[in-house]
């Protein structure tokens, strides 16, 4: 098999998927069709919806993954900055180079950040093919999508800053083309001679990559784009070599086998019921003393605990891991902000935060596959009164999962107040705007579960204004920090979105819910 | 006690379901409404339980003191063949959950378990590693305790093995005087052995047999026919 070859071949398929795809999207284009005989008309709103609710789906995706990614990865630039600062390799770069630099090298790691799936059941929409197939060619084309994502990425870099040339854009594009496909071979090769090496030494690898990013970088400031060919040139060297092994590999149609067989089943049925599947031990030896609603709540919260409560668990270990290093940063003067600027900060990513730590969709996944699922079959559960006690008694259990990654927000809000000096009355509005957030995103994804129900049998999610709503949501609370200029209007505002959404959502819900609160 | 189905209607998209069920089941007989595959009877079952809102018609309870009213949530239970349960309960906890939000007042879980021959031990395992029997058994339950007036078996035996499908027709039997029982299948011999009324749903209507033709040599041959013609006549 030659897989340069095959790479080209497969990414001919792609781009002519690409430009399929765009041109089969504007023909169809969701607004006018034809009826029948001769005579035109227009789609019906929820046609038009679903029709553009794929690229909407799409869009939602990308963004999200990209956006999280800038913050997951900001979040650690300013911590190699305060760690390794005293490097004279890093203490020079600002913690926007390292970023810059950190998102590059996690490239070479990451396949790519578009939701496969999505992409997968495009390539079937309109090709029609085997679905197997379908997932089997995207394993194969994966490197090159990093290709031309890194390379548009890089170019729209080059285009809006002095940072690199577009010339320089591509060469990198195509360091990361090439040292991925090491990368692979030097990981199966690894994974051959002992697997449970293979994570730290990539680990290590990977840190090599960063550093030596770092210092290509410092070179760039004398010869870039010489450096760059230079490190492509050895690349390119090392290229046969890594194909030899990824050809010799004895397990590659193994691994490839199961990467395949896990995408596919992530775009076939039981995608859900799997990822909320039970485990003997969820349920060991749990009671409930309780009654009716309250200990079928009872139950579904503690039984589901796995599911429920350990990703807030985690989430609130990041979040008290975050306030230790501040507390050591701020102890040892790593910070060189002002005590305004501190306030600030906080007062910015206060809503990223709480949408970081509240927003979970996997407990609305759980409440659907685990348990409303079956009791819709049921009318008594379809009653306004049963509905709207269910509701109250699972706002209460969320917002007590909630409260853990909230109070360690609180936590680091007060120890940075009490280290950077922020007024006590700030400090006490920051920590309310926190718990109003909490209640407004616990009421929020019950509203939207409740009056959407997003999720259907066949587990697809089908429901075109769930993605809408969710793309609305997100977008506003990634990019809207930035109009909020002071602790007041911060307080105000989450108060305000917390009443609305509290006291217009119950009633939309006792109304509304009898009726679209059903099995789809 | 009268369940008066008139004029009903229902269609999806271009497909008319049910043209125009107009039929009168009455208290105390068990009906087996028989039907080739998609021709409606879950729907019908469905319209009558007001799980789908009707195109055309009413479905109205006539009670022994002659008044009429509505279905309430409480008059109707409708046995699914396959049903979907709360994994994450046991089937005890299921049915004490049932019996609460039901206010369902000195009820002995356990006699209702033994009643239906549900094993001890099983009572307390997850719903998750039921059969489908067992999950069918709870659904008995579910009837047993709630007493309702009319119940809607939507082939509740097709799945099962023949020592439950024994059990479930002798509960069926024991209870039937009190109330309306309709019992979807496409098993002939089933149907002749439960039930003393056959209806049949075909094209879009329902059709009373006559209770002679039940007990002729040739019953299952007249019904099949009776089925075929009609879809012949359909196309």
């Amino acid at each position: 098999m030659n897989i340069i070859n095959l790479y080209i071949r497969l990414s001919y398929i792609q781009v002519c998927q690409l430009i399929n795809a765009i041109v089969a999207f504007f023909y169809n284009f969701p607004i006018i069709k034809k009826m029948h005989g001769h005579t035109y008309g227009f789609y019906g709103f929820k046609s038009v919806v679903n029709r553009i609710a794929f690229v909407g789906a799409f869009l939602f995706h990308f963004f999200k993954d990209a956006l999280s990614y800038v913050v997951v990865l900001g979040g650690i630039s300013v911590g190699i900055k305060s760690l390794l600062g005293l490097l004279p390799i890093v203490n020079d770069l600002s913690v926007l180079e390292i970023l810059i630099l950190l998102n590059l090298a996690m490239f070479i790691f990451v396949s790519n950040t578009m939701n496969n799936i999505v992409s997968i059941k495009q390539l079937k929409t309109y090709y029609h093919l085997p679905l197997m197939d379908l997932v089997y060619i995207k394993e194969f084309v994966t490197p090159f999508n990093t290709f031309i994502n890194e390379w548009i990425i890089l170019s729209i870099v080059a285009h809006f800053t002095s940072m690199i040339t577009y010339v320089q854009a591509f060469l990198i594009s195509l360091l990361f083309l090439t040292t991925n496909i090491v990368c692979s071979a030097l990981n199966l090769k690894l994974h051959h001679v002992k697997k449970s090496l293979g994570g730290f030494i990539l680990f290590i690898i990977f840190l090599v990559i960063f550093f030596g990013l770092v210092y290509s970088y410092r070179l760039w400031g004398q010869n870039q784009t010489f450096v760059l060919l230079v490190l492509n040139g050895m690349s390119l060297v090392a290229l046969p070599m890594a194909i030899g092994i990824i050809q010799t590999y004895p397990h590659y149609d193994g691994i490839l086998e199961d990467s395949t067989l896990s995408k596919y089943e992530a775009v076939t049925k039981y995608r859900y019921t799997n990822q909320v599947a039970l485990k003997d031990s969820d349920v060991h030896i749990k009671k409930s003393n309780k009654k009716g609603y309250a200990l079928l709540n009872d139950l579904f919260f503690k039984r589901n605990f796995r599911l429920l409560v350990k990703p807030s668990l985690i989430k609130t270990g990041v979040y008290l891991a975050i306030t230790a290093f501040y507390v050591l940063a701020m102890r040892l003067n790593w910070f060189h902000f002002a005590e305004k600027d501190h306030l600030y900060a906080i007062l910015s990513t206060t809503p990223i935060v709480m949408y970081i730590g509240c927003n979970d969709s996997s407990i609305i996944i759980s409440m659907y596959y685990n348990c409303d699922n079956s009791l819709l079959e049921y009318g008594f559960y379809k009653q306004s009164k049963a509905i709207l006690e269910m509701l109250y008694l699972r706002l209460w259990s969320m917002l007590k999962i909630f409260l853990m990654p909230t109070s360690a927000f609180l936590f680091f809000v007060a120890i940075a107040s009490k280290l950077s000096k922020i007024p006590l009355d700030d400090m006490l509005k920051l920590m309310a705007s926190s718990l109003f957030l909490m209640v407004f995103f616990a009421f929020y994804l019950l509203l939207i579960y409740y009056l959407l129900v997003p999720f259907t049998q066949d587990e697809k999610i089908k429901n075109p204004i769930y993605y809408i709503v969710n793309f609305a949501v997100y977008m506003i609370f990634i990019f809207g920090n930035k109009y909020i200029t002071s602790v007041d209007m911060l307080f105000y505002l989450s108060l305000i979105v917390m009443i609305v959404v509290v006291v217009f959502g119950g009633v939309a819900i006792y109304y509304l819910a009898p009726k679209t609160f059903r099995r789809k | 006690m009268k369940l008066v189905v008139s004029h009903l209607k229902k269609r999806f998209g271009s497909k008319e379901v049910l043209k125009d069920i107009d039929f009168t089941f009455q208290q105390g007989s068990i009906y087996a409404l028989l039907g080739r595959n998609g021709s409606g009877k879950t729907t019908l079952f469905n319209l009558i339980a007001s799980n789908f809102s009707k195109d055309a018609g009413t479905v109205k309870l006539i009670e022994e003191d002659g008044s009429m009213h509505d279905i309430k949530n409480e008059d109707i239970f409708l046995m699914v063949a396959e049903p979907i349960l709360p994994r994450f309960l046991t089937g005890y906890e299921f049915i004490k959950f049932f019996v609460e939000v039901h206010h369902v007042t000195n009820v002995d879980i356990d006699a209702y378990f033994n009643q239906i021959e549900f094993h001890p031990q099983d009572r307390h395992r997850l719903i998750q590693s039921y059969s489908t029997g067992m999950k069918n058994k709870l659904q008995m339950i579910m009837f047993l305790i709630l007493k309702p007036k009319i119940i809607l078996m939507d082939e509740p035996l097709t799945s099962l093995d023949v020592v439950i499908q024994l059990q479930m027709k002798r509960i069926i039997k024991q209870i039937q005087k009190d109330h309306i029982i309709i019992f979807s299948t496409h098993i002939l011999q089933l149907a002749k052995d439960l039930c003393e009324e056959l209806v049949i749903l075909n094209d879009g209507y329902l059709q009373a047999i006559d209770q002679e033709v039940m007990h002729t040599q040739d019953f299952e041959h007249n019904i099949i026919e009776l089925l075929k013609d009609k879809e012949d006549e359909h196309h």
